[in-house]
């Protein structure tokens, strides 16, 4: 079976009109009195039963507006940058957060884009937390899907600031679930994203595990990265480029430099990253 | 004995000036009758002893001057000749603590030269000196160190080398090849490396340029390209085997030690791994307990890395995975170990996941022995969870923590289960030394780390 793109999928992807809205975000942060004073209370207990006591208070102002308090923890936590205690105090509190998972991830997101480098940073920084990610499992993007799944739903584009996340994160998974945010239903659509993505993810398993070698390449990994890095959808172009930006030796260099000069700036972005790294590589060698 | 003393006079008138030094010309001095390293009139008596047959002499060839087998008659104007001919007599070295008087041609060893003196350590004029290992382009996060003179011969202290077989990956360049001093207190006497091993292999680069390499013939080099009294070179251990070598600092005339190395191949790799927002420095923060133990380590001859804790991400991989994968492919390293404090607590445990879990893909190695200190898990910065899992399949895991408070808030790790102090662990504020310790101190104490750095190293292999 020759699984490619077809060129019916492609006249319409380039009839799909493009997204009106970028993704809602949120104000950057600023403090909110009453919740800053609470964690304030917090930081000052006199004891540790004034701690927990303190720090029930600043939970239960979550219950009714979880996204509030999740936001000025981390305006408290941008502004203690380096304090090991603050930090602590933060922790503490999201991990006694009531709310669901998927709540406090997506008010999280809305925070990416601040304009704060130390609060994106920490946003950053707690959403790995929640993907739960280890050795033997890969990161859960389920929250992240929904998000992407109800812009795309909504007519808006998604948060390029969560799409770069995640693919930085693990752009197999990333890939995958952006194939289910945008909602494909043509099998001859999804298909050879999937193929794409089986192939490569087949070779890092097989280098992970020791059956093939730690920088090998095969024909059939670098067929479907060109062919993704040809794919009308941008985000199958950014998956491109991640993986030539992580693996420098699956992507030629006339791809690269046209993934370097994309008319997305995310993969442009990437493919900027891909190429420099590809020099270093090279350079190295 | 009156026809002893005609001659004795007779000889000793030929001697114009009463005596002076003379060469006998072979190792074996027919012209020194007394074995003292001189030619001069003390050699006159024990001559007509030997021309009247009345001495056995104190050599094979004493006074025979002209290797007739005998002493006679013919031998006699030789022997005046011998005294009358000025040749100039100096210390002579056969090793670095061995040293006689001697004409150049007499001397088995090193002649040092007309008129040099057996002054104490006249022999001793070389010094090796071995570093500990380089990380990337230099020594950071270490301090340059050198092996102790003491331990320059020790099998476990002495200088420890990585494997350097092709293949080897050293993303911050070269690194794998070990400085080496050379000294000398005689620029003028040519000096050559010895090896024991055509393992060892010496540059005058520390990247290995092109046609850098210092050659061998039969484990020997020519003289070595001083600069001045000192030159500094590089080893490298370039053979895919473990092994023990020596190599010797020698004159390039003689055959003895002036200073020695013995070189052996790390087994083992080990990764401390600091606490949130510590990041190896040097100097070292004294506040950084996990990297001062590391240095202590280092110092010990272990091959340590230290890293910021975030360069383990939450599913094990990063740069100490890498480097730890790296060391087991290409440097034959079958022993790992790893510390952390804190943070570095987690990330020991998401290392050794990932290691446990990639075995199949990376090769044969144990994870011999791990360490927590106050660990907490490190899913992200703001993890605050108790790192109690012990990390898979390590052979041997120490534990040790306090019980958070409010001026830590409430930060702390907690027991393991099958660690030492069994059964999980101590609690160091159950000690009288550790009342009191908190999440941000417990690093610190000197217990604490001592029992991290004496079971560690009592379970590595050098």
């Amino acid at each position: 079976m020759k699984l490619g793109i077809s060129k019916v999928f492609i006249v319409g992807v380039f009839c799909v009109p493009s997204f009106a809205a970028p993704a809602a975000s949120a104000p950057d942060l600023s403090p909110d009195g009453v919740i800053q004073a609470a964690i304030g209370r917090v930081e000052r207990a006199a004891n540790a039963d004034d701690a927990r006591r303190q720090m029930d208070e600043l939970v239960a102002l979550g219950e009714r507006e979880p996204a509030e308090l999740v936001g000025q923890l981390v305006w408290y936590s941008a502004q203690h940058q380096g304090d090991r205690r603050a930090r602590a105090i933060v922790g503490r509190a999201f991990s006694r957060l009531g709310a669901p998972k998927d709540v406090v991830v997506t008010a999280l997101v809305t925070h990416l884009d601040d304009r704060d480098a130390a609060v994106r940073g920490d946003v950053r920084e707690l959403l790995k937390g929640y993907e739960d990610r280890s050795a033997t499992r890969p990161p859960d993007f389920s929250t992240y899907r929904a998000i992407i799944e109800d812009d795309v739903r909504h007519g808006r584009e998604p948060r390029a600031s969560l799409v770069e996340l995640m693919y930085q994160s693990d752009a197999g998974t990333a890939l995958l679930t952006m194939v289910r945010a945008y909602q494909l239903r043509e099998p001859g659509e999804i298909k050879p994203i999937l193929w794409a993505e089986h192939v490569v993810s087949d070779l890092l398993w097989k280098r992970r595990y020791g059956f093939a070698g730690a920088n090998a390449v095969d024909a059939a990994a670098l067929q479907q990265v060109e062919l993704m890095s040809r794919h009308p959808r941008w985000w199958a172009r950014l998956y491109a480029a991640e993986v030539v930006r992580t693996h420098p030796e699956l992507g030629a260099a006339g791809m690269v430099d046209r993934l370097a000069g994309d008319g997305n700036g995310l993969v442009r972005a990437a493919g900027l990253a891909a190429k420099a790294k590809q020099s270093n590589s090279k350079a190295t060698q | 004995m009156m026809r002893g003393r005609i001659l004795l006079a007779w000889v000793a008138a030929l001697v114009v000036a009463g005596s002076s030094t003379a060469n006998g010309g072979t190792t074996c001095d027919s012209c020194d009758l007394n074995c003292d390293a001189v030619h001069d009139a003390a050699d006159i008596g024990p001559f007509v002893a030997a021309l009247l047959g009345g001495g056995s002499g104190c050599s094979a060839c004493a006074g025979d001057l002209d290797a007739s087998g005998g002493v006679d008659g013919r031998d006699i104007q030789g022997f005046v000749g011998c005294l009358l001919a000025p040749v100039p007599v100096g210390a002579c070295c056969i090793g670095a603590a061995a040293c006689a008087l001697s004409s150049e041609a007499a001397c088995a060893g090193l002649w040092l030269g007309a008129g040099a003196v057996c002054d104490p350590g006249a022999c001793a004029f070389g010094n090796l000196t071995a570093y500990r290992p380089q990380h990337g382009a230099g020594y950071f996060p270490f301090s340059k160190t050198a092996v102790g003179e003491a331990d320059e011969e020790d099998a476990v202290l002495g200088p420890g080398i990585r494997i350097n077989a092709p293949g080897d990956v050293d993303p911050a360049g070269e690194d794998d090849l070990i400085e080496l001093l050379v000294e000398t207190t005689r620029p003028g006497v040519p000096i050559a490396l010895r090896r024991e091993s055509g393992a060892l292999r010496v540059w005058t680069t520390r990247n290995k340029a092109a046609g850098t390499e210092i050659a061998f013939v039969n484990d020997k080099t020519t003289a070595l390209p001083m600069a001045g009294s000192s030159l500094t070179l590089w080893v490298e251990w370039g053979m895919a085997a473990h092994g023990t070598a020596e190599l010797q600092l020698q004159p390039l005339a003689a055959e003895y030690a002036l200073d020695t190395l013995r070189f052996h191949t790390f087994h083992h790799i080990v990764m401390a791994l600091g606490g949130e927002s510590q990041v190896p420095s040097v100097p070292v923060d004294p506040n950084h307990g996990t990297f001062v133990l590391g240095i202590a380590l280092y110092q010990r001859g272990f091959d340590v890395h230290m890293h910021d804790e975030d360069d383990v991400t939450a599913d094990g991989s990063g740069p100490v995975y890498d480097e730890v994968v790296n060391a087991v492919r290409n440097r034959m390293v079958d022993e790992v170990s790893s510390f952390g404090y804190s943070h570095g607590g987690g990330s020991t445990h998401d290392l050794a996941e990932r290691l446990d879990n990639d075995r199949a893909g990376i090769g044969v190695f144990e994870i011999v022995a791990t360490s927590y200190v106050d660990g907490v898990q490190n899913d992200s910065d703001f993890d605050v969870d108790q790192e109690t899992r012990r990390p898979p399949s390590t052979v041997y895991h120490a534990n040790q923590y306090q019980v958070g408070t409010l001026s830590d808030f409430f930060l702390d790790g907690g027991p393991v289960l099958n660690s030492d102090p069994p059964p999980t662990g101590l609690n160091v504020e159950t000690t009288p030394w550790g009342v009191g310790a908190t999440h941000f101190t417990v690093d610190d104490f000197v217990q604490v780390r001592s029992f991290v750095e004496t079971n560690l190293a009592a379970r590595l292999t050098p």
